[in-house]
């Protein structure tokens, strides 16, 4: 991909991206600077994505790698720390999206992805680089810590 | 609220966020400054005698990178010197001297790692990192002689921006004489002038000191051995070997009819080893009196017990001693401009000219850095720059592969006309190469 398809492409999901790392960081300020770091590291490697098809998988990888690089990084503050799949007491006492936040890594992917970006189950078994069934044995998982009951329809 | 209503507010709150506008312009800028960065060469200082090409670094993936890699403290070096033959075998051998000097200003921090360090060179690896909204977030290495010295250098600096894992960038000096005991290491802001630099002190400095074991290194064997190539004939009159580069130095004879501008060459050893253009961004040295080229590069043989060269010569470049290119400054216009090249602006600036030509080919440098004004005087090319933007549109699109932008100063110059001579005006191929074989005998 060229660099001038790239830039008409991230310029068309960068409101997506954002809230992808609203839900990850928790605050606007953090993924403001995690999307300029996606869309730099974009940038450098678009020349690498042959086909275009691919371009939003792609780039949510890389925002989902960034905001793991950025979690790691601050990784002793405590809204980073994740918790644990026992402790459904704890999640059940935490306003949602800090629950999201604290799920374990793999469940808060998938549920950001399929609940608040609007991936079906395969695009983000695909994102994610993991069979579609353990994508939806993880979604199940993730659902029931967070207490989520949620038909299809009121999926947004 | 139960989770469901909950959820239904966060996914309409979320709707109402906007990401900032900029994002992409931002990320173009970042990579236009880290690109423009990359490749920088300085030219020397002073009565400068020596000139130094630069050439496009080319990664490598040589095994010491491997061998190195379970070795925690040299994996960031085995990293850094991937993109060099010469330095890998050197670090493969144990052959750097440890610095790890840091210093931290308004949250960047630079620190001096690894020196490599022999006769003529000194490769320095260094870092620079920033915590948050950096003041010193652009720096630009430069290197000074403590007071009271003078030594020509050339120095060029290899930022590696190409890793998430940022390896350490990489900056060489290169002398034509010895390298001095000591060297003083500046780190300035991008944004600071250079006569702002001269008034204040750098943010971060660092002295140097070598160890005279490393700085005594290198080996000379003479030579004398004569080859006629497109008819021209030249003269192989040494050849060095440091642990950061070999050289040979070569000749013209004075009833050549052009000038020696470029050999494409490779080095055989008897066991069959190959070495490439080597020199860790300067595969050869120009001497402007002459004007022609009197020294080329290959990876080094420092390392290696070798009685018994090969050189392979299989082209050659040449330049006219009659070639000339003028350029009008005032209106931006030229004669006889190379093929590979474009003029692109001429830019009034400080009592001198900054002039840009879009130039195809991997050798963006199309003119040698000898130039006269109309009234004859001798002028040397200044600072030059390599960039993938054209300069009257910084934010605009790239340059196709294969083309560059090519930006040199012509300072002090109030003149508006120039007289260049061509990097080269023939060019030739040999197959099979034209060999010539040497005895390395101290």
């Amino acid at each position: 991909m060229d660099m001038h398809e790239y830039a008409g492409r991230a310029e068309a999901v960068r409101n997506k991206l954002f809230r992808m790392a609203v839900l990850y960081l928790g605050s606007q300020s953090d993924a403001e600077e995690a999307l300029d770091e996606t869309v730099y590291r974009g940038l450098k490697s678009c020349k690498k994505l042959r086909e275009p098809a691919f371009f939003d998988t792609w780039i949510t990888r890389i925002l989902i790698n960034v905001c793991c690089d950025e979690r790691k990084r601050r990784k002793r503050e405590l809204c980073f720390e994740e918790l644990p799949e026992t402790a459904a007491e704890h999640f059940d006492s935490l306003p949602l999206q800090e629950a999201i936040r604290r799920l374990p890594g793999e469940l808060r992917d998938l549920v950001i992805l399929r609940y608040f970006t609007g991936y079906t189950l395969r695009e983000t078994a695909e994102i994610l680089e993991i069979p579609q069934g353990t994508a939806a044995t993880k979604e199940r998982r993730a659902l029931r810590l967070l207490r989520l009951e949620l038909e299809e329809e009121e999926r947004q | 609220m139960n989770r469901n209503q909950e959820y239904l507010e966060l996914t309409r709150a979320l709707e109402q966020l906007q990401a900032p506008d900029g994002s992409v312009e931002r990320a173009l800028a970042r990579q236009r400054a880290e690109r423009r960065g990359s490749y920088v060469i300085r030219p020397l200082i002073g009565l400068a005698a020596v000139f130094a090409v630069f050439v496009f670094l080319v990664n490598v993936s040589p095994t010491v990178a491997q061998a190195c890699a379970g070795i925690p403290v040299l994996q960031d070096l085995a990293a850094a010197v991937q993109f060099s033959p010469s330095l890998s075998e050197a670090v493969d051998n144990e052959y750097y001297q440890r610095v790890d000097r840091s210093q931290t200003v308004d949250g960047t921090t630079v620190t001096v790692d690894y020196l490599i360090v022999d006769q003529k060179t000194v490769n320095i690896f260094f870092r620079v990192e920033n915590e948050g909204e950096a003041a010193h977030n652009d720096l630009v290495p430069e290197v000074a002689l403590p007071e009271g010295e003078s030594k020509d250098f050339g120095l060029v600096w290899h930022k590696n921006t190409e890793d998430t894992e940022k390896p350490m960038d990489y900056c060489g000096i290169n002398f034509d004489d010895s390298v001095p005991d000591r060297l003083l290491l500046r780190f300035y802001p991008r944004s600071m002038d250079e006569e702002a630099l001269r008034q204040t002190t750098a943010p971060f400095e660092f002295l140097l000191e070598f160890d005279p074991n490393f700085t005594a290194q290198g080996k000379h064997y003479s030579q004398d051995r004569v080859l006629e190539l497109d008819g021209q004939r030249v003269h192989i009159t040494g050849i060095d070997v440091y642990p950061s580069y070999l050289s040979f130095s070569v000749e013209g004879a004075p009833e050549n009819t052009a000038w020696l501008s470029g050999l494409d060459y490779y080095l055989l050893t008897e066991d069959g080893t190959r070495c490439g253009h080597g020199g860790n961004g300067i595969c050869a040295l120009y001497d402007p009196e002459i004007p022609e080229w009197r020294s080329f590069r290959t990876d080094s043989l420092f390392f290696r017990d070798v009685s018994r060269v090969t050189l392979c010569i299989t082209g050659a470049a040449w330049t006219h001693k009659e070639a000339e290119t003028r350029l009008d400054l005032e209106h931006g216009t030229a004669e006889n401009l190379p093929e590979n090249a474009q003029l692109i602006r001429c830019k009034r600036q400080d009592g001198g000219w900054l002039v840009t030509l879009l130039v195809q080919g991997n050798s963006p440098q199309c003119f040698q850095f000898r130039c006269y004004d109309p009234e004859g005087g001798e002028h040397l090319l200044g600072k030059q720059f390599w960039d993938y933007n054209a300069p009257e549109d910084p934010d605009g699109p790239l340059v196709p592969e294969g083309f560059t932008y090519w930006s040199f100063e012509l300072e002090d110059y109030p003149w508006n006309e120039v007289r260049l001579t061509p990097a080269r005006t023939t060019e030739s191929s040999f197959d099979p190469p034209v060999t010539v074989d040497f005895e390395l005998n101290p």
